[in-house]
């Protein structure tokens, strides 16, 4: 049954008009536009997706975003911090030159010349005693360039990657602004 | 005279928080949206609303519960690993969640321990909190939250120190969403279709006086009125009329929605306080389509997207649909035939007079048999489901049956090819839970659909087709602006 308007109170036509606002404004929200614009950010389950799924390389679509987006950069180095097992922040403002060796959380990492003398280099990972070796690294420099790798199981204690020299993952571990992710 | 661009664009108001909740709509993983539509709903009108304080109290909790769970854990996450790591924001699937972790859990929810007492945040409501969580990463940032969550984390946190960072992300939106809400637009729209109501039918019109002629006559007088707060789409007017319509029948039952602020605090301030008295209605009813979406019933395909999101509107408001049959069928087929219109002065592509001129591309007649398939493919999955249930009941036709049932069951169960739908099902004790959920949710769809198709049958309503094209081609040429400076 349903109360004529004039017969409404003023506490009832005001309950009436704030669910009619919330209800209504949800439709308006929620209508579909068929064919609409796509996202102008990647959603942030594809950020997590892409931070924290080892073994599953960056989608090139994040990559583009976090080069032309500062803060989505941000985000994608915060979410980085949160999620990794070993943050190795950037060197100290002193440091310069490029890096060899980094250390945090009792992990040290090294870039070491093939002895081959063929233009390659091992990136060593030591694992602390005791630590679940990690499966992943991601190296995020301020620029935007993400460089993420599935890591290999260790021989002993020790994870060696095998890389060019002049690759992109061994070129922003040198870099002293980078900052390095284990998970 | 705006455009007839212009008219769109100016029609765009609350594209930021639009571009959210479609971001939201669209997570999807490979069983399908994570958010259902019901979820989507609910959590966009407390947003409207303003009455999202008690759910960033539950939220910023199972945050809490979150973070200490997956520090605990051997991945050592914070909370990011339950909003995130989960692929369908279903009750099951938080429940699953937490318990492959060593969080406090009780049958119905997480419970959190504080000196003031104990803490349970619901599984049920764990979906309607992701997808808030989902929200204001989108719309306050993950930094804000992140923030949060540092502070939630506390070994020795406190009920009212959980409470103090909810009060603050309270404010924080409060904030943000200043200029977003289409709260006014749809306060404006509710002045004007009720001032309409009381000069068509006085001062003592009631639910009633809300039909075909009713919402097309205001529309008509609509359209180009800014001051009526947009009524240029016409599938917006209908859902206007549809909710007061809803809301004066039923008022008292959804007073619940009415509390867009809490008492006791400075609203303008973001000074809002949690109040018991801001109860909200629970997020998920008995809804029939959200029982589809939820373990068990969602390991059987019973709908694909497209079908879920067409029964969406007919099973959430069928006593609606069938007082406003004519004006259901305008806006499925020129509501369509409308967005086209949009779409092409939006994006300046397209002949919009020749997309007049070509009208719909659906009829009326061709709307009521998409209802009708939905209906006979139900009525379909029905049978096979019921063949299912009977199978694994040992029931092989026994000779006490109704063989004539029996066999078109049989029959029905042979003719879906949809998953769960594989002769295992006829024999795995497990699949039954599935099917016998799946029943439950299917017979309210099936009395729905039924109830619109008994509502069409007359086909009276074929009538005012041809006549109504008209009137909407030259409708949209007089609100597009085509003839004019198109």
């Amino acid at each position: 049954m349903s109360t004529p308007w004039r017969n409404l109170s003023d506490e009832r036509r005001e309950r009436l008009r704030a669910a009619f606002v919330a209800w209504h404004g949800a439709d308006l929200l929620l209508e579909a536009e068929d064919d609409a614009e796509p996202p102008s950010r990647p959603l942030f389950a594809e950020l997590f997706a892409a931070a924290t799924a080892p073994g599953r390389p960056l989608p090139a679509a994040i990559g583009r975003a976090l080069l032309a987006d500062p803060a989505l950069l941000q985000d994608f180095n915060l979410l980085l911090t949160r999620t990794a097992r070993v943050h190795v922040p950037r060197a100290a403002a002193a440091a310069s030159g490029a890096l060899q060796r980094r250390e945090a959380g009792g992990y040290s990492l090294r870039v070491v010349p093939s002895r081959a003398g063929d233009g390659q280099v091992y990136l060593l990972i030591e694992v602390p005693e005791g630590q679940t070796p990690p499966r992943q690294l991601v190296i995020s420099t301020p620029d935007g360039a993400i460089c993420k790798e599935e890591l290999p199981p260790p021989a002993g204690r020790t994870i060696r990657l095998l890389k060019d020299a002049d690759d992109a993952l061994p070129r922003a571990f040198a870099r002293p602004d980078s900052e390095l992710f284990l998970s | 005279m705006p455009s007839g661009r212009g008219r769109v664009l100016a029609a765009s108001q609350s594209s930021a928080l639009r571009e959210v909740f479609r971001q939201l709509a669209e997570i999807e993983g490979p069983n399908g949206a994570k958010f259902t539509q019901r979820v989507l709903i609910a959590l966009a009108a407390r947003i409207v609303g303003r009455a999202y304080e008690t759910l960033l109290l539950e939220l910023c909790h199972l945050v809490r519960a979150a973070e200490l769970a997956g520090r605990r854990a051997p991945g050592d996450m914070g909370f990011e690993w339950l909003f995130w790591g989960i692929e369908l924001a279903r009750a099951s699937a938080f429940r699953a969640a937490f318990a492959a972790t060593p969080a406090q859990t009780t049958s119905e929810g997480a419970t959190l321990r504080y000196p003031e007492g104990d803490f349970e945040v619901r599984f049920g409501r764990m979906p309607m909190l992701a997808a808030l969580m989902e929200f204001l990463v989108s719309f306050l940032g993950y930094r804000a939250v992140a923030d949060a969550a540092e502070e939630l984390a506390a070994e020795d946190a406190t009920r009212q120190a959980v409470s103090a960072v909810a009060k603050r992300l309270a404010r924080q939106l409060y904030a943000a969403l200043r200029d977003h809400l289409p709260t006014a637009q749809a306060q404006r729209k509710l002045h004007a279709v009720t001032t309409f109501l009381q000069q068509e039918a006085g001062e003592g019109f009631s639910a009633h006086d809300i039909n075909d002629e009713a919402v097309l006559n205001f529309w008509l007088a609509n359209i180009a009125s800014d001051a009526a707060g947009d009524f240029r789409g016409f599938r917006t007017t209908m859902l206007a009329f549809l909710r007061l319509r809803r809301l004066l029948l039923e008022g008292d039952s959804l007073q619940a929605l009415a509390h867009p602020l809490a008492v006791g605090g400075d609203a303008q301030a973001g000074e809002v306080e949690f109040s018991a008295e801001a109860v909200l209605p629970p997020v998920v009813e008995e809804d029939p389509l959200e029982q589809l979406q939820e373990p068990p019933a969602a390991s059987i395909k019973a709908y694909n997207k497209r079908e879920l999101a067409a029964l969406q509107l007919p099973v959430a408001e069928t006593t609606g649909i069938a007082a406003l049959r004519l004006s259901y069928l305008r806006a499925e087929t020129f509501g369509a035939w409308q967005n086209r219109l949009t779409q092409a002065l939006r994006r300046e592509s397209g002949d919009v007079a020749a997309l007049i001129a070509a009208g719909p591309q659906a009829t009326f007649t061709d709307c009521v048999a998409a209802l009708t398939r939905l209906a006979e493919h139900t009525r379909c999955v029905m049978d096979a489901t019921l063949y299912v249930l009977r199978r694994q009941r040992g029931d092989n036709g026994s000779p006490t049956v109704n063989l004539d049932a029996f066999a078109s069951q049989r029959q029905a169960f042979n003719a879906i090819n949809r998953a769960g739908f594989d002769n295992a099902a006829l024999e795995d004790p497990e699949r039954r839970v599935a099917f016998e959920a799946l029943a439950n949710a299917l017979a309210p769809i099936s009395k729905a659909l039924a109830t619109l198709i008994e509502t069409f049958k007359d086909k009276a309503w074929r009538a005012s087709e041809a006549d109504d094209r008209l009137l909407f081609a030259a409708a949209f040429k007089h609100l597009y602006g085509v003839g004019e400076d198109q």
